[in-house]
């Protein structure tokens, strides 16, 4: 089966997934304790107030009729309404989607870029320093909470050290950001040659991208070092250095290649992770992606921007997945697809 | 022509924006400090707001910005303390949109004349029409109802006797009812006839609109809003009363750690909800301010009354000597907090606490309980509110202390909507919990906590004696002997059947860098940005 054919049944095969997911994603959040109309009014509010505002907001509809309302709006591509921001669900999330991208992809290019030579360079260099000082780094960067790596960065950089930007958002309050294109500060100041937001939203993703990176990095070094030992350890390596292949082009042509499918389905996983579930780094650096406007809203009982949240990040795990699957084929013509 | 990206181009280029970003780190800091000598608030908060509405309490930052854009027609008055600091004063009214007013001998007469020169911020003026249609629309709008918990439960009780006279003519008389309805959020000034041009069938009050967009009645207009990361505001241009501030930007800052960071280091210039864990660090830290002032913010130990043993008076008795008040003071609150001793909240008019004779005493504990009949081991089971520590220290401790009368609770921590929904839905068996009253007066505490219908009357309390005074203070004049004596003796009933464990009243405190001046603090704890600025 050829490489399109097979993103194409993937890609239908989706679908059925996110009907499934829907309505699992609407129970759960139905089943969720506490009334939305209450945090709404606050605690001064009448019985009488009360059950006028559970029915402005639908709240009394019985939950059959909620959930082919929802699915409907979804199907015109509605995500409902966020009683706490007054915006539509899909506005929201594309207001915060570049935050959490630029945050997440940013992250995953230095993890990478950090991980895979401290993977490749332990496995390569045995019971060297260069080995100890990776498999120190991978247990402590899969160890080390996200929340207090964030919070000792800031404290070293910004509050001890005034070398880095306050932990305040994605640029500085005195400057204005760039002209909306994309919603990442980043390319759109690029785009517009506007220097002053670049420098300023560059600054500001140092910190968390850092704090993400170290963490992603680690996981990524030690699932390298291992995926390298174990292909280093093959006949055809045995055979190449027979062969006097040199040890350079054999860890760096033949080695690494057969070794980064493991690390491929990784770097898919952490995607995910990195794009949704940093809500305690955004919280640190004040950085308003999805994963915080996720957890702000279930704390008050707002559950569209939840159900569309957990659908978003569903739907980019889906995608990334089948892109590491048409990867495997890239990387390694053995992998046919079908 | 375009340059080919060599590998030397990309990396040059990529170090370069690695540096502007490190030098970016030294130099905002001094463009910060630069703006510092101009006049531009920078305020922390905790969260962006939800909504544009007025009229929705739904968190201190809504009711921050609120006070920005919308002006009321009267503020409290202010006093300042022998320290310096400026703190409301409930016996003088500040005028605002309201030039003068007047209330009728019976209560139920309030006239205003509004200043002739209101505008709201697209120019339109701020007449009596314009206060009218503002109250019809809180009186119309689904999920509103303060005005008429005042005494004013429809819009043609307002009467419109010129372009700067209007009076309320109100259904009873309120005791609060002057600051009820021209000072707390439903006074709030809308411009109603453009929210109203946004109306639809689905929204007749166009109240969605509202959410996100308004004209401003207030001081200040909202010049931009990053959602989820800042607003700015600057001076509205037809405000009636000049600001100092040229320009406020509240800055969302989730985290009470970063938020304290930010203003050690002086990147903002005030910041609320700071932990009181970090009050004494803060103290001590040079070129800011801190500034504690006792609240009316009780914090309590409520129990059911709807079934046993909860309801027996030997058991609640038990609870009152088990206590461990002073703990509570010293751990929960490291001394930021003063014992209370009734079931009205400290520092505020009407409150005695003279009916409250329980200190920590675990014999006296042991004899009440033995007379309640507990059964051996008896357990229940305590919602708390994760994230909040009060709530989290104090449970944990009133644990540790029951466990000594061989009670068990078992913690079970929910966020805060499913605590207040289990409460308000009445299946809570025991609690700790908070309630603060804008109104600085015990009738008002009463009114929403312990009549038979009261929203937060929690725990069913339901005493036909001490109910009827309640209802009774309502409408008593503030300040006559007749309503003093009366608010006395409900507190001594309420107090004798345990209605409610006073545990303590918190401080708020307040933190901000030494130059900024005006600060005034409100019975509601919300701060008038506006009269700020910075020295």
């Amino acid at each position: 089966m050829g490489l399109f054919s097979h993103a194409a049944r993937r890609l239908v095969l989706i679908m059925p997934t996110l009907l499934g997911a829907s309505f699992m994603i609407f129970v759960l959040t139905m089943l969720i304790p506490g009334d939305p109309a209450l945090m709404r009014l606050g605690n001064f509010a009448t019985a009488e107030q009360l059950r006028q505002l559970r029915e402005e907001m639908g709240l009394t509809k019985p939950l059959h009729t909620r959930y082919v309302l929802y699915l409907s709006g979804l199907l015109r591509g509605d995500m409902g309404r966020s009683w706490r921001t007054g915006n539509l669900v899909l506005d929201d999330l594309r207001v915060r989607l570049p935050v959490s991208l630029e945050l997440g992809m940013c992250s995953m290019l230095l993890a990478i870029a950090l991980g895979i030579p401290v993977g490749v360079w332990g496995a390569a260099s045995k019971d060297s320093l260069i080995d100890y000082g990776g498999k120190v780094y991978g247990i402590l960067g899969v160890a080390m909470p996200l929340f207090w790596g964030g919070l000792v960065l800031v404290y070293v950089f910004y509050f001890k050290l005034g070398i880095a930007p306050p932990p305040t958002g994605r640029i500085d309050m005195l400057v204005s950001p760039p002209k909306h294109l994309t919603g990442s500060y980043l390319l759109d100041s690029l785009l517009t040659g506007d220097m002053e937001a670049l420098v300023s939203s560059a600054a500001h993703l140092v910190l968390p991208v850092i704090t993400l990176a170290f963490v992603t990095g680690a996981s990524i070094a030690r699932m390298t070092y291992t995926s390298m030992r174990r292909v280093l350890a093959s006949q055809f390596i045995v055979v190449g250095h027979a062969y006097g292949v040199s040890p350079r082009a054999i860890v760096y042509k033949f080695a690494l290649k057969n070794a980064l499918m493991p690390v491929v389905t990784l770097i898919g996983l952490q995607v995910g992770f990195l794009i949704g579930g940093v809500v305690l780094v955004e919280v640190v650096f004040s950085l308003p992606g999805i994963g915080r406007y996720a957890v702000e809203s279930l704390l008050v009982n707002d559950f569209a921007p939840v159900q569309g949240f957990v659908l978003l990040v569903l739907v980019v795990y889906l995608l990334v997945n089948l892109l590491v699957d048409l990867l495997y084929g890239v990387l390694n013509p053995q992998v046919r697809h079908g | 022509m375009a340059q080919e990206v060599t590998r030397r181009r990309f990396v040059f280029q990529t170090l370069g924006v690695i540096g502007g970003a490190t030098v970016a780190g030294d130099l905002l800091p001094l463009l910060a400090e630069a703006a510092k000598h101009k006049q531009m608030l920078r305020v922390a908060i905790e969260r962006d707001f939800e909504t544009l509405r007025p009229e929705l309490s739904a968190g201190d930052t809504v009711n921050i910005l609120r006070r920005l854009i919308y002006t009321t027609p009267i503020l409290w008055g202010t006093k300042q303390r022998p320290d310096g600091s400026l703190i409301y004063d409930a016996d003088s009214i500040e005028m605002v949109l309201a030039a003068a007013y007047k209330v009728s001998e019976d209560r139920q007469l309030i006239e205003f004349t509004l200043r002739p020169n209101a505008k709201f911020a697209n120019g339109d003026p701020i007449n009596t029409q314009a206060l009218k249609e503002s109250y019809a629309w809180f009186l119309g709008v689904k999920g509103s109802g303060q005005l008429r918990v005042n005494g004013l439960p429809s819009a043609d009780r307002i009467e419109v006797v010129d372009d700067v006279t209007v009076r309320l003519h109100l259904d009873r008389p309120v005791a609060w009812g002057l600051i009820g309805n021209a000072l707390l959020s439903s006074s709030s000034i809308i411009h109603a006839r453009e929210v109203m041009k946004h109306a639809t069938a689905d929204d007749p009050y166009g109240a969605k609109w509202l959410e996100t967009k308004t004209v401003e009645s207030g001081p200040f207009v909202i010049e931009t809003w990053q959602k989820g990361t800042m607003m700015s505001l600057v001076p509205n241009p037809h405000a009636f009363q000049p600001a100092t501030l040229e320009r406020i930007i509240l800055q969302v800052v989730p985290d009470p750690s970063t938020r304290r960071i930010v203003l050690e280091r002086g990147d903002v210039d005030f910041a609320v909800q700071i932990a009181t864990k970090d009050i004494a660090d803060l103290r001590k830290v040079s070129g800011v301010k801190v500034i504690s002032y006792p609240s009316a913010r009780g914090w309590w130990l409520g129990m059911t009354w709807n079934k046993a043993p909860f309801n027996n008076i030997h058991f609640r008795r038990a609870m009152a000597w088990a206590m461990p008040y002073e703990t509570l003071l010293q751990v929960v609150t490291q001394g930021l907090a003063e014992r209370s001793r009734s079931c009205v909240p400290n520092n505020i008019s009407g409150y005695v606490g003279d009916y409250w004779p329980y200190e920590t005493d675990l014999a006296q504990a042991r004899e009440e309980l033995a007379q309640a009949h507990v059964p051996e081991g008896f357990a229940v089971t305590v919602p708390v509110y994760a994230g909040d520590l009060f709530d989290e220290e104090a449970t944990v401790l009133i644990k540790e202390s029951l466990a000594q009368l061989g009670i068990k609770l078992t913690l079970q921590k929910m966020p805060i909507s499913q605590k207040r929904t289990l409460l308000t839905q009445k299946q809570v068996d025991m609690a700790v919990y908070d309630w603060r009253p804008w109104v600085p007066d015990a009738g008002y505490f009463i009114y929403w906590n312990w009549l038979p219908d009261s929203f937060t009357n929690y725990w069913s309390y339901n005493n036909p004696e001490a109910q009827t005074l309640g209802h009774e203070a309502i409408t008593m004049a503030v300040g006559s002997p007749e309503r003093h004596a009366t608010l006395r003796r409900f507190q001594e009933i309420v107090n004798g059947d345990i209605g409610l464990v006073p545990l303590f009243t918190q401080f708020d405190n307040i933190v901000m860098r030494e130059n900024v001046q005006g600060y005034v603090y409100y019975p509601d704890t919300v701060p008038v940005l506006a009269k700020m600025s910075l020295g």
